[in-house]
Formats: structure tokens, C-alpha cells, sequence
């Protein structure tokens, strides 16, 4: 008996920028945006905790609109501008909004990390000074299983609060 | 994990899009925004070879056909919340874009023609389209159908859509005054029921979302609490059951949230 | 006993009073650091990407592995075929339970059953003959990529023989019930008695007494991050194992004898964590297979859990029935309760044993002297349970909590007054139960503080309001005892742990520890702990844990006891170098020993300041002139030491009494919840909270634990549930059906501490982790309750989901 020869899984090139740098790689039609940044590119910072759209730590910004990678054939993505955890800030370091995020205590195992700090900094740009209630909404799309969001809330409150008195002259 | 050897398709024309759904019927789905199809593929929920993507044949757009609202297949979410047109014209699918849950991870690139392709009964859109008389534009390999909402809801995850045919657009009736309710568990749960209300000159109905298989259009006659109590528990006859809730639940609350539907078209909306 | 409030914002500047308490003798002086609580270690690389979990683990020639898993509750397997899947050319290896049981043996329990005279079986890693539950590992694919293993599972054909399955726990009691493991006869797994007094006679003579029944169902840990492993198998034998463990040691010491490898050889490294919380426990099946894949692929093989599989691992399905005898006051005269725990199947995973403490914990902060409770773990065909905080503790905190509100209910008084004529009073501690040495205690002060922070005088004027108008609000009190820091000899469960600190030349220190963190921060309150005793800055101190190769032995992280007992450890290690190092510095400065203080990065006389040596200068004297200077004759600085044994009392006492625990923290929560009595629906509007586990070390941390345990309680209250569907499989398998908690559900919770020191504890701490969860559960099963209470029912199934508060609702399930 031979062994079966499956046939190759379709293939392309993928032009990306990722974190202000181009990219090209090889990949698998059937691969997710996640899976290419995670095993391809090895941007192991954005994380997979459910892969059906529900967690949020798999969050990068695509293009300006934050977006989760698990919910993106990596395939529809050439040309794509993404920026990944790892390029939220320059390298070395941390926005307002990280830095609350420590400061306050805002996260304790941090695997949820990436949809909580895209999340935030999207609402703050669009709204300096967002309420609690606002807050609270802009998180609905990711899940924390540590905090109970208190601190999460408080950091982002806090940011906002930071971003504003940096403006103010 | 994707485990088919599957190959991506990004056609520029309608045309070429159907010819390829003709062509691998069976082993393709559209791809709009992803968000349901890809994770029941990375399940080995779907096994599909091909999968053709709408991106490259615009279809955002949002714009006035005559009295009604053309909405494209790839219109989001997002798009509808920020459209000036839909909020003058038909507030209720702003209305509804606004709790959808997911985010803005979610809401950016989320479709509401995919949530009406998905055609599941738990969520939002089905049953708003279909009280906005929504008529669903297909195109197919012998060009363009139309077909009404509520025929085009076969059922449960069924939609009356043939081979090499994919959904281009949806129209909706201009319906300047609606009222919304919708009741779930909690901020990640499916919807358990919804209403749309609708005052079109005098006649007033109410259409429930996620309370049967399919959308359920109900005419108010009168809308005293009793009346519409009535009308609904007349009208709910075979409630949808999910791991969520049971039938007899939905068929319970579906007079509630058909009357805080209505009180809100009266009121308008506090959220 | 004080009271502290959490900083709510700036956790950094906020300044701790000074009210915090004496400590006890040996307990390192806080008073200047609590309040400047250190940044979380290595929050820079989680907040930039750059931390790495076992996901991010990827050796060169990287394989992937897939896991074929029964369909079926109960079934014989007939035979299993994979000669498809192994002609796969992207295939690797195809490993059968029938191939695996001539290359592991069976498992080593997390907790061997027997130990605590329950019944006990043997698994393997992979099923041979027989399935038992919807989910079980049947056969494992390993191949080039994961969707290729994955894909190749289609292609193994097992022949199953379906047996009748049982999925209830009362119908598995019966008589006729199929029975899981037939050499025990019955589903029964063991029995947990705990009484003192005569139960029957007091509620028999009492004045008034009620019985009632409360359901609690199937929950699961959801944590962020799901389980996985990679192991490398090297060609000379030496096994590691990257693994998404709370528990690396014994891991490596149960993979050395189901693998027939000594123990030096295997390695395995806890990766950081993404959240644990009891379903990382080790004990899985997949922990051994995956090592084994990777010996037989001959490359290192990674399999992670998907979502849909880790929600399989269940908790919490509980069934009490109890009866309660009480006088015309409230104060009870007897409580029963008999406890049924669905523990799914038994496997080797740690989680049926929660229906130990689920009946132990009682009477909770009660003083009743006359009870008799019952937990008696059943076996069905759901799949098994790991650990989940609370750890079954939830379960009493549950049923006390309710019994107070229905007797307050049936008296006529309020619900706080009940619970202060029934608290053990603080002159009474220690106080024994018949498993409870309860260390210390002002019950009644921390719920008085509860309620003065939820002003609940208030919220009942504003209950009464609205219902005025037709709205029902609920006011719930939940009472926690949660005994913490379990030790159980002849298990690995132990409540003692091992620090290795270790003064570097350049002054640099490491500690080394048996404890592990999945995130709650007991590493930097390690290093800060260790850091103070040398009087230099926590920068200075490395903390290293989860690798079993530069670690002491240790139990790794659960029942919150790694501060306690690893940071007690390198207290005691840090205690005794720096009395080596004293003794050195006195040799060189000629000074006494006694004098010399370790502060500001220098050993310092008290008497003469300027008789000085750096930290630094005098840990590279000590290595370059030890043994060669005269008085430096100690040059070893190096201390392994474990914690104190505290509290614990294994050997009954005349009485028959035995404490397994030995701390006991407390907590006090008052919620507001609103109930649409149209639709079921719950809204939480405001939580409260007094927590009191005696001396924090770090009140930000301790803050964190609780807030995430009230969301978790929460949860498990109002959403949290894994139904099963007809066919026996678990029918929530995404976030969209089994609901955790998203921030839009919760309030802000205003939390602060009081702080009742355990006479016992070297720190004077007692666990923090666990401790909120039955409380806030409790709270809201009495919030949703008092609710629902001007309309005469009881909802006494959690979680209340809208479906079930609608029922009783509608039933009018007479109270
Ligand atoms: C985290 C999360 C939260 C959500 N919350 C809500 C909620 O609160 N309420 C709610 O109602 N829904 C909710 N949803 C569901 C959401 O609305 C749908 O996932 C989404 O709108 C589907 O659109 P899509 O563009 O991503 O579809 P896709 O996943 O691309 O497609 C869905 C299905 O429709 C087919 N399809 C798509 N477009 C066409 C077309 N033009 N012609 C023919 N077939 C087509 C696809 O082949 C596929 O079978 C949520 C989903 C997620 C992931």
C-alpha cells in the first residue's frame, strides 16, 4: 500500500506592514491573520484564548481599525498595515495607557493584555474623557478572568486622565 | 486550525464571484466579514475548499434607492452607526449596531448582511431586516434576483440561496420611527428575544427576533398591554430552543419585549 | 484589628495608615512598605508583548500533536483502526491507548482517593477499553503542522459499543443506575462525614425548623489561557517539558514514574501562566502522552488545549438538602445538610476532591454546636472535574448564607442581626470544629464594616422605593469562611513550602522557590520580603519559579498558600544568611555581630554608622576571603529553608477533631442587585466588600485577588453554566454560552480590609486568592432572593439565570 500523498495546501505570498516594517512571507491560504504573526512572523505577543471572536487577546490594529486576528483569513490581508502588541509603543516604551495599566495594577496574569490596551487606546482617541460607563463599554469585546475589571477601569480612567493634563498647556 | 487545503479567492466583478461560487457549489462559502465562518471552519465545523472574498467588489455603500435604503453586503456595523443617512432615515439598524456586543475588534468589519446569511435564530439582525421589509438582492450566474427577507429565511442557519448566488445588497423601507428591545443574559450571551416595533402611518407591528427559527411579524391592532399580550402569545407557536434558554422561556418573554419595544417607539429610546 | 482601605486609584502613592496591626512575634515590620506596594514584576514585557507563555514555545523541528476524543458518555471500544491516518504522509505518529499501555503506566492521582478513605481506580493516558465520559482521550495524531494532525484524526475509525450513560447525580444514586467502574458496585466514591453534637435531636426539639434544597450547577474555570505543553524528549534521554502548570515538581516526579525515567532527568518548566485558578492542577492525561509523542516523533511536540476541550473539565455541581432548628431570636439550634457533588467521572485530576472542603467548611463562622454534614462525591458520565477557586468552600459559604436569610425571613428580622446572634465571638479563638482549628476572628466587626460601607441602611430605604413603583431591588449579605493553605499528608498537596535565597559576589540575590505564581504576584512580593530583610532595593533580588531544574522541591501554587509558605520560606533562608553575614561583617569591622543592621544597601553599626560595609563589598569579602580570614569561617551563602509547620492538627484530638487547614480568612459582602421580574434578568448595581486575611504583605495584590474572585463569584451566581444535552455531551463550548463575566455586567466594587493577624503564621497573613468567590455567590443568591421576596418565591438554583428567576417566578415556588 503507498501512502497517501495529500495535495499541497494552497500558497501565496503575503506583503505586509507590521509594526512600521515590511513584511513578506509565505503563506498557507488557509491560515489566520493570528497564526501568521504568531508562527510566521513571530509575534508571539498576541494571543489566541478562544479563536471564535469572543476573548479579544488576539487585538491588533489593522489598518487604524482595531480588529481581532483570529476573525481574519491572513490571506484577505495584503497590503495590510498592522500593528501588534509588541508595536503599541515605540520599543522601549510605554504610553500613558501601559503605564496606568501597571501603575494601577490593571492586569495580573496579562494574557488578555492585547484587546485591553487596543481597546482603550481606541476609546481614548476618540474620547479624551470617556465616564466609567463608557469605559466599561469600549471593554465589552474582550474578557478578563483575573481582575473582575476594577483596576482595568480605574487605569484606563486614569490614562485618559494623563493624556489630558499632557495637552493641557 | 483550518485543517481543508483551502484556497482563497478574491474576485473584482460580481460576475467572476458567482462564476466561482457556480463553480466549486458545494465546497465554497462567501467571506464577508469572517467573523462566523472562519471560526466554525478553524473548528472543523465546515469543511470547505475555497472560500471567495466580497472585498474586492466595494459593496459598502449605504445610499437612497427611491423611498428605501440600499445597504451593500459589506456595509459593518460600524458603518451603519455612523451613517447620517440610516439615522435620519432608518434609526432602527443604528439602533440595533449599537448593542451588538464584540467590540470594536468585532463591530469594524462584522456585516449585518453576513449576520442575516448566518441566519441564526439568537441575533439581532434577521428579525430587524425583516421588519424593515427588507428585500435581499442576489446576484448569481444568471445575474441579479431579488427575493423578499422573509422568504429568503428559509429557517434556522437556512437561507434560500442558490448555487453561485451570494447576497450583493439589502434594501429596507425608510422607517423614521421604530422602537427596539432586546433581552440577553448577559453582555456575551446570544440574543434571547428581540422586537423591533414599526408605526408605518397607522398600522403598527411588531416583529420578533430570536423567539422562533424565523422572524415573527405581528400586526398591533391595538396597543394596549392586553392586546398585545395576546396578539403575541397567539402568534408565538413553536419558540426556538437553545442551549441558552428554552422554548417556553423565549415564549414567555416575547409579549414583554414586544411591549418595551413599543413603549420605546412611543418614548424613544433612553440608551 | 483594623480597618484599611484599598487605594482605588494610585496604588503607588496611596499611603497606608498607620493602623496597621502589632505583628506577631518573628513577623517582619511592615509598617513602612505596606501601601508602597512594588510595580508587578515584568509588567513591561506582558504590557509590550513580549512576556512568553507555553504557546510561545517553539524548539527548532517544532510537531504538533491533536487529540482524538470520545463521542460517546459511556461505551465499550470495540477496536480502534488508524491504518489511514498513519499512511498519511504529513503524519508522524498515531498513538493508541492500546499502543500507550506498554509505554507509560497508569497515572498517579493529584489526590490518591484512597488517602481519604474514599474509592479509587487506574487511568491511563489514552482509554483502552472503555470510554466514560464525552470528551475522553481516545487516540493522539502527530504530524508536521496542527491542522494536519488535526485534519488526520478523521481518518482513525474507533469501533464503539455505546453503553447506557448516567448524567445525574441523584438518578446514578439509585439502584438500578448503570455503574461507571463495576468492581465498586455503585457510583458511589466515598463519603464525608462531619458532625459535632446530636444534629436530629436539636432540630427535632427546636421551635421552628425548616427544610429546603439548593442546586448549584456545572461550572468551569475559564481561564484566559488553556492548558498545553510541549515536551522535547532528547535522543540521550533527557525528557523537558514546557507546561501551562500550577504544579511543575510533582509533575515531574508523576511523569518519572509513569515514564519509567529518573527524575533527574526529566525537566519541567512552568511557563508563565495565563491564569490558572485550579484547572492547571496537574493530574491531566495529556501531561505523560505528550511526552511520550515526542519520544516517538523523535522531535519536540506541542499540543494545546483548545477552548471547546477546556471547557470540558467541570466544577461546582452541587446539590444541598438541609434542615435547619432555630429559636424564636434566629440563633440555630441544628443544621443538617446533605451534599451531593456531581463530580462527572473520577480521573486522575484533583477536582472531585472539593467535595471535601464543600463540607468540612461548615459551620463556617457559625457557632453551632450541634450539626451533621454530609458530602458525598458521585461518579457520572460528565467529564471530570479539576480544581476551581473556592474550591468547593463556595459551596458552604452558599448554603449558610441562605439558611441565615430564610431564618431571618421566618423570624421576622433582619438578615445582618441574624448573623450576629449566631457569630463565633471573637473571645472565642481559637475555636475548634470538628475539622476546623479556626485561628482568629471578628466576624461581626467585618460585617458590621460591610455594611456601613454599602450604607445599608440606605439601600433598604431605596428598596423600599422602588418597589413602590414596581421595581425589585435585592439586598444580599454574603459571609465567607475560607480556610486556606490545606495540608494533606501522603498527597502532594502539601501546606509547607521550600525557598532557596542565595547572595550573589556582586551583592545581587536570588531566590529560588518550590511556589509558583499564575499571576497573582507572589513574585514580586517574594523578592520585596527578601529584599527588606537585606535592606536592599527589590531590584536587587531575582525571583526564579516553575523550573525544576534550578528550583527546591516544591508544591507549586493552590489553596493560596505560595506567599504564605514560599515567601515564609526565603524569610526564614534570607533571616539566616544575614546572620552569616553579620557574623562576617563583625569579624572584619571587629564590631558585634548584634549590632550591625542591613539597611540602605550596607551593613551598618547602630552604635557607630561609620562602621560600614556595602551589601555588595561584604558578600564578595565573604567569597574571596572565606575560610582564609580568621571569623570568616562561614562562606556558604546559600540557605534552603521551608516554612514553620502552623496550626495544623493532623493527628485527631481526644474528640476526633483534626484541622487540615490552618488558616482561616474571611470575607463580608453586601450586594444590590435589581431583578426584572418580567423577564428574569438580573442587573448587579452595587458590591460591597470586607476582607480580613490578617497581615497583607501587599495590600494591592491582595485587593486584586479579591475583585477578581467577587467577578468570578458573580459569575458563578447569575451566568456561569455547562448544561448537558440529551446525548450526553456538554453543550456550552464557546464564550457565547458559557458566560463569564464582561465589564458592562459588573459594578466597581468598593472593597476595604480589616486586618485580624493569625496568632500561627510566621507573617501573621493568612491565604488571600481564594477567598470572595463564596461570598459573592452567596450574596447574590440572597440578593436575587430578597428580590424576588414581595412576590413570594424562592429561586434556589444557581446560577440564576433568567430562565430559572422567571420560573420560580412563574411557578410561584411557595417559599
Ligand atoms: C464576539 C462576537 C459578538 C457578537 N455579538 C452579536 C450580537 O450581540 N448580536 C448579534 O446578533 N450577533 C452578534 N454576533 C454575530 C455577528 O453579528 C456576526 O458574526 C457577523 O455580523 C457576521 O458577519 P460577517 O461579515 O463576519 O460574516 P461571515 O462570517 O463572513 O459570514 C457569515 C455567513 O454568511 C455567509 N455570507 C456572508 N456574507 C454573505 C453574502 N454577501 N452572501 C451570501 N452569503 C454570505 C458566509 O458564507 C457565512 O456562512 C457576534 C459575533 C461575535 C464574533
Amino acid at each position: 500500500m503507498t501512502a497517501v500523498e495529500p495535495d499541497a495546501a494552497p500558497e501565496r505570498d503575503l506583503a505586509l506592514t507590521v509594526n512600521g516594517r515590511r513584511k513578506r512571507v509565505r503563506i498557507e491560504d488557509r491560515q489566520l491573520l493570528v497564526d501568521v504573526l504568531r508562527d510566521n512572523l513571530g509575534m508571539t505577543g498576541t494571543h489566541i484564548g478562544c479563536a471564535n471572536g469572543d476573548c479579544g487577546a488576539c487585538t491588533v490594529r489593522m489598518d487604524g481599525q482595531i480588529t481581532k486576528s483570529c476573525l481574519v483569513l491572513a490571506a484577505s490581508a495584503e497590503g495590510a498595515d498592522v500593528t501588534t502588541i509588541e508595536g503599541y509603543s515605540p520599543r522601549g516604551t510605554l504610553d500613558h495607557v501601559q503605564q496606568a495599566f501597571w501603575d494601577l495594577d490593571a492586569f495580573q496574569c496579562g494574557f488578555c493584555l492585547p484587546g485591553h490596551l487596543f481597546a482603550v487606546r481606541d476609546l481614548l482617541d476618540r474620547d479624551p474623557d470617556p465616564g466609567e460607563d463608557d469605559i466599561r463599554e469600549a471593554l465589552r469585546g474582550n474578557l478578563c478572568r483575573c481582575t473582575g475589571y476594577v483596576n482595568l477601569v480605574a487605569a484606563a480612567g486614569e490614562a485618559a486622565r494623563r493624556e489630558r493634563e499632557d495637552q493641557s498647556p | 486550525m483550518i485543517r481543508t487545503h483551502l484556497r482563497y479567492h478574491r474576485p473584482d466583478t460580481p460576475d467572476d464571484a458567482a462564476a466561482l461560487l457556480a463553480e466549486h457549489h458545494g465546497r465554497v462559502a462567501v467571506l464577508a466579514g469572517g467573523s462566523q465562518l472562519l471560526p466554525r471552519m478553524h473548528r472543523g465545523e465546515v469543511d470547505l475548499d475555497h472560500v471567495v472574498d466580497l472585498r474586492g467588489l466595494g459593496l459598502r455603500a449605504i445610499e437612497r434607492t427611491g423611498g428605501r435604503v440600499r445597504l451593500g453586503a459589506m456595509v459593518t456595523y460600524d458603518d451603519a452607526l455612523a451613517s447620517a443617512l440610516l439615522a435620519e432615515a432608518v434609526p432602527l439598524l443604528p439602533r440595533v449596531a449599537r448593542g451588538v456586543t464584540g467590540g470594536r475588534q468585532l463591530t469594524g468589519h462584522a456585516t449585518l448582511v453576513g449576520a442575516l446569511c448566518h441566519a441564526f435564530p439568537g441575533t439581532d439582525m434577521p428579525g430587524a431586516l425583516s421588519a424593515l421589509g427588507a428585500t435581499v438582492e442576489l446576484h448569481g450566474p444568471d445575474g441579479p434576483r431579488e427575493c423578499p427577507v422573509d422568504e429568503f429565511l428559509l429557517g434556522a442557519q437556512s437561507i434560500d440561496r442558490r448555487p453561485g448566488e451570494f447576497v450583493a445588497a439589502v434594501t429596507v423601507d425608510g422607517v423614521a420611527r421604530s422602537g427596539y428591545c432586546k433581552v440577553k443574559h448577559a453582555t456575551g450571551s446570544w440574543p434571547i428575544a428581540t422586537a423591533s416595533a414599526i408605526e408605518d402611518g397607522d398600522a403598527l407591528t411588531v416583529t420578533l427576533g430570536a423567539v422562533q427559527a424565523r422572524p415573527l411579524r405581528i400586526v398591533i391592532p391595538d396597543p394596549t398591554r392586553s392586546a398585545v399580550d395576546d396578539a403575541v402569545a397567539a402568534a408565538v407557536t413553536a419558540p426556538w430552543t437553545d442551549v441558552l434558554a428554552p422554548g417556553d422561556y423565549r415564549a414567555r418573554i416575547a409579549p414583554v419585549v414586544a411591549r418595551r419595544a413599543l413603549t420605546e417607539l412611543r418614548e424613544g429610546a433612553h440608551a | 484589628m483594623t480597618t484599611t482601605p484599598t487605594p482605588p486609584h494610585s496604588l503607588r502613592t496611596a499611603a497606608e495608615p498607620d493602623t496597621v496591626p502589632d505583628p506577631p512575634p518573628g513577623a517582619p515590620d511592615l509598617h513602612e512598605t505596606d501601601g508602597h506596594q512594588p510595580l508587578r514584576r515584568d509588567g513591561d514585557l506582558l504590557l509590550t508583548g513580549r512576556a512568553r507563555f507555553v504557546d510561545d514555545i517553539a524548539p527548532r523541528g517544532l510537531m504538533h500533536a491533536a487529540i482524538l476524543r470520545s463521542p460517546h458518555p459511556h461505551a465499550l471500544i470495540r477496536g480502534v483502526d488508524a491504518t489511514r491516518a498513519r499512511e498519511r504522509a504529513d503524519v508522524e505518529v498515531v498513538l493508541t491507548g492500546a499502543d500507550a499501555v506498554d509505554l507509560a503506566t497508569p497515572l498517579p492521582h493529584f489526590f490518591e482517593p484512597s488517602i481519604v478513605g474514599c474509592r479509587t481506580t487506574e487511568f491511563r493516558c489514552l482509554a483502552t477499553d472503555r470510554v466514560r465520559w464525552v470528551g475522553e482521550p481516545v487516540a493522539a495524531v502527530v504530524a508536521t503542522s496542527l491542522a494536519a494532525a488535526e485534519a488526520a484524526l478523521d481518518d482513525i475509525v474507533v469501533d464503539y459499543e455505546p453503553l447506557p450513560a448516567v448524567l445525574d447525580a441523584d438518578e446514578a444514586l439509585r439502584e438500578d443506575a448503570p455503574v461507571l467502574f463495576e468492581e465498586w458496585g455503585d457510583n458511589r466514591l466515598g463519603l464525608f462525614p462531619f458532625a459535632e453534637g446530636d444534629a436530629a435531636a436539636k432540630i427535632a426539639a427546636a421551635p421552628h425548623v425548616i427544610r429546603d434544597e439548593l442546586r448549584v450547577g456545572r461550572q468551569h474555570v475559564a481561564p484566559m489561557e488553556t492548558r498545553g505543553y510541549v515536551a522535547e524528549w532528547e535522543p540521550g534521554g533527557r525528557l523537558t517539558l514546557w507546561a501551562s502548570t500550577q504544579n511543575p515538581h510533582p509533575l515531574r516526579t508523576n511523569l518519572a514514574t509513569t515514564l519509567g525515567v529518573p527524575e533527574d532527568r526529566v525537566r519541567v518548566v512552568a511557563t508563565r501562566m495565563g491564569g490558572g485558578f485550579g484547572h492547571k492542577f496537574n493530574g491531566y492525561g495529556e501531561e505523560p502522552l505528550v511526552c511520550l509523542l515526542s519520544r516517538l516523533a523523535d522531535a519536540p511536540v506541542k499540543w494545546i488545549e483548545t477552548r471547546k476541550d477546556c471547557l470540558l473539565v467541570g466544577a461546582r455541581e452541587f446539590t444541598h438538602r438541609f434542615e435547619v432548628g432555630f429559636d424564636d431570636d434566629g440563633v440555630v439550634l441544628g443544621l443538617s445538610d446533605r451534599i451531593v457533588g456531581n463530580i462527572g467521572c473520577l480521573a486522575p485530576w484533583g477536582g472531585w476532591s472539593m467535595t471535601f472542603p464543600a463540607g468540612m467548611t461548615f459551620p463556617g463562622p457559625y457557632r453551632i454546636a450541634d450539626y451533621a454534614i454530609e458530602s458525598v462525591p458521585v461518579v457520572t458520565n460528565k467529564a471530570p472535574w479539576n480544581g476551581f477557586r473556592g474550591y468547593g468552600k463556595e459551596q458552604a459559604a452558599m448554603a449558610l448564607e441562605r439558611i441565615m436569610d430564610l431564618v431571618a425571613e421566618h423570624r421576622g428580622i433582619d438578615p445582618a442581626e441574624v448573623r450576629r446572634r449566631n457569630f463565633i465571638p471573637p473571645e472565642a479563638f481559637p475555636f475548634w470544629t470538628a475539622a476546623k482549628h479556626l485561628d482568629s476572628g471578628e466576624y461581626a466587626a467585618a460585617l458590621d464594616k460591610a455594611l456601613a460601607l454599602a450604607g445599608y441602611d440606605a439601600l433598604r430605604e431605596r428598596q423600599a422605593a422602588a418597589l413602590a413603583q414596581g421595581r425589585h431591588l435585592g439586598v444580599g449579605i454574603g459571609f465567607e469562611l475560607t480556610p486556606e493553605g490545606g495540608d494533606f499528608a501522603g498527597s502532594f498537596v502539601r501546606g509547607f513550602d521550600t525557598s532557596t535565597v542565595r547572595v550573589h559576589p556582586s551583592g545581587a540575590v536570588s531566590v529560588l522557590t518550590g511556589v509558583t505564581s499564575p499571576g497573582t504576584g507572589n513574585e514580586t512580593s517574594i523578592a520585596h520580603l527578601v529584599a527588606r530583610e537585606f535592606g536592599i532595593a527589590v531590584e536587587a533580588v531575582g525571583v526564579t519559579q516553575g523550573d525544576t531544574d534550578s528550583c527546591p522541591y516544591g508544591f507549586g501554587n493552590f489553596t493560596s498558600r505560595s506567599l504564605a509558605t514560599g515567601g515564609a520560606a526565603a524569610v526564614l533562608a534570607a533571616r539566616e544568611l544575614r546572620e552569616r553575614m553579620a557574623d562576617a561583617a563583625s569579624a572584619l569591622l571587629d564590631a558585634d555581630a548584634a549590632d550591625f543592621e542591613f539597611r540602605d544597601g550596607a551593613v551598618v553599626s547602630r552604635t557607630a554608622p561609620e562602621t560600614s560595609l556595602t551589601f555588595a563589598e561584604l558578600a564578595e569579602t565573604i567569597y574571596r576571603r572565606g575560610l582564609a580570614a580568621p571569623g570568616l569561617d562561614q562562606p556558604l551563602l546559600e540557605v534552603t529553608r521551608i516554612d514553620l509547620p502552623h496550626n495544623f492538627h493532623h493527628v485527631p484530638d481526644d474528640q476526633g477533631r483534626f484541622s487540615a487547614y490552618p488558616s482561616f480568612p474571611y470575607s463580608a459582602h453586601v450586594a444590590l442587585v435589581e431583578v426584572d421580574a418580567e423577564t428574569g434578568v438580573v442587573e448587579v448595581l452595587e458590591y460591597s466588600a470586607i476582607d480580613d486575611c490578617g497581615v497583607v504583605i501587599s495590600p494591592g495584590f491582595v485587593a486584586g485577588q479579591l475583585y477578581g474572585a467577587i467577578a468570578q463569584g458573580i459569575g458563578g451566581a447569575l451566568w456561569e453554566e455547562v448544561p448537558y444535552d440529551e446525548d450526553g455531551a456538554p453543550a456550552a463550548e464557546t464564550f457565547k454560552h458559557y458566560l463569564t463575566p464582561r465589564a458592562p455586567d459588573l459594578p466597581s466594587f468598593r472593597l476595604e480590609h480589616q486586618h485580624t493577624p493569625s496568632p500561627f503564621t510566621l507573617l501573621g497573613t493568612k491565604g488571600a486568592g481564594e477567598s470572595g468567590v463564596g461570598g459573592a455567590m452567596a450574596a447574590l443568591l440572597n440578593a436575587v432572593n430578597d428580590g424576588l421576596r414581595p412576590l413570594g418565591v424562592h429561586a434556589h438554583r444557581v446560577p440564576l439565570t433568567p430562565p430559572v428567576v422567571l420560573d420560580a417566578i412563574v411557578s410561584g415556588g411557595a417559599p
